[in-house]
């Protein structure tokens, strides 16, 4: 009987209760990590702008030098052409 | 003109999402006791429920955009925090089971077993303080469920419909949580009648 009234104290003990307060210093806290979650936000399309433009530079270099490959004319065919088409005493 | 709390909560919303933060000041005016008491109720330390009611204003400051209005502002708010003070709470247990774990393997280094003290909530009546430091062990060791459904009632004092909008289940689902969560602490509570006589 004593248990069951020492229960129902127990299980009472939060009647008028009120609600506790935050220290002071967390709002500044939050304002602190929304201003650095804000930066990043605003970072973000630089380095999205910066990665595009080295992908860019990448992708011109590469095809610039295969554009290089491709016309570059080898010696044997220049010294073949010569050959060919030059030959002034050949009947 | 006058506005009802309802629709000034979702202005605030409105306004947070296009980066006010002088709305997110007056949101925090009127949610931050809230939400640090409710995770204070699951964390019984003030530092980490501090950190919590941090950690819930940044998380509705990025996901204002995400917000549907498909609930009151309130019932959103608390939401975030019943979901942060549980993650918090399994983080504590997880650094808990590793400090377990290094001590029965010896190591020197890991993270230190988190035993908390005994918990004084502040805005209980001071003829209560004893009983309810007693009750707030005895809440620590119920279900996830049980646990949030006895705090947004008793230590939040939601009424009974507003705990089944934040957890989303029925009135009746809740009702029967509630029976529950007193069944088991009344049971466990057996575990500490004896120490209180020494």
């Amino acid at each position: 009987m004593e248990k069951e009234t020492w229960k129902n104290d127990v299980m009472g003990s939060l009647e008028g209760i009120q609600r506790a307060e935050p220290g002071a210093r967390v709002f500044a806290a939050i304002r602190a990590k929304t201003a650095a979650a804000r930066m990043q936000v605003v970072r973000r399309p630089y380095v999205a702008l910066v990665a595009a433009c080295l992908t860019l530079l990448a992708v011109a270099n590469v095809l610039a030098m295969r554009e290089q490959q491709r016309s570059t004319i080898s010696p044997s065919l220049v010294y073949q052409i010569d050959n060919t088409q030059f030959d002034l005493y050949k009947p | 003109m006058n506005m009802n709390p309802s629709s000034e909560h979702f202005e605030l919303i409105a306004q947070i999402t296009l980066g006010s933060d002088k709305a997110l000041e007056t949101l925090y005016a009127a949610f931050g006791s809230r939400v640090y008491n409710t995770a204070l109720g699951y964390l019984q330390n003030a530092e980490e429920a501090e950190e919590v009611t941090q950690d819930v204003f940044v998380k509705i400051f990025q996901s204002a955009a995400r917000f549907e209005g498909k609930s009151s502002v309130a019932t959103w708010i608390y939401r975030i925090a019943v979901n942060q003070s549980i993650d918090r709470l399994n983080h504590r247990n997880r650094q808990k089971r590793s400090g377990i774990m290094v001590r029965l393997f010896g190591k020197e280094s890991g993270e230190q077993a988190v035993d908390l003290p005994h918990f004084d909530h502040p805005g209980v009546v001071l003829e209560n303080k004893e009983n309810a430091r007693i009750l707030f062990k005895t809440i620590e060791s119920l279900p996830e469920q049980q646990k949030t459904v006895f705090i947004l009632s008793f230590v939040e004092d939601l009424p009974r419909q507003e705990v089944a909008d934040v957890m989303q289940l029925s009135l009746k689902a809740v009702e029967s949580l509630l029976q529950r969560a007193k069944a088991n602490l009344r049971l466990k509570l057996e575990n500490f009648y004896p120490n209180r006589r020494i």
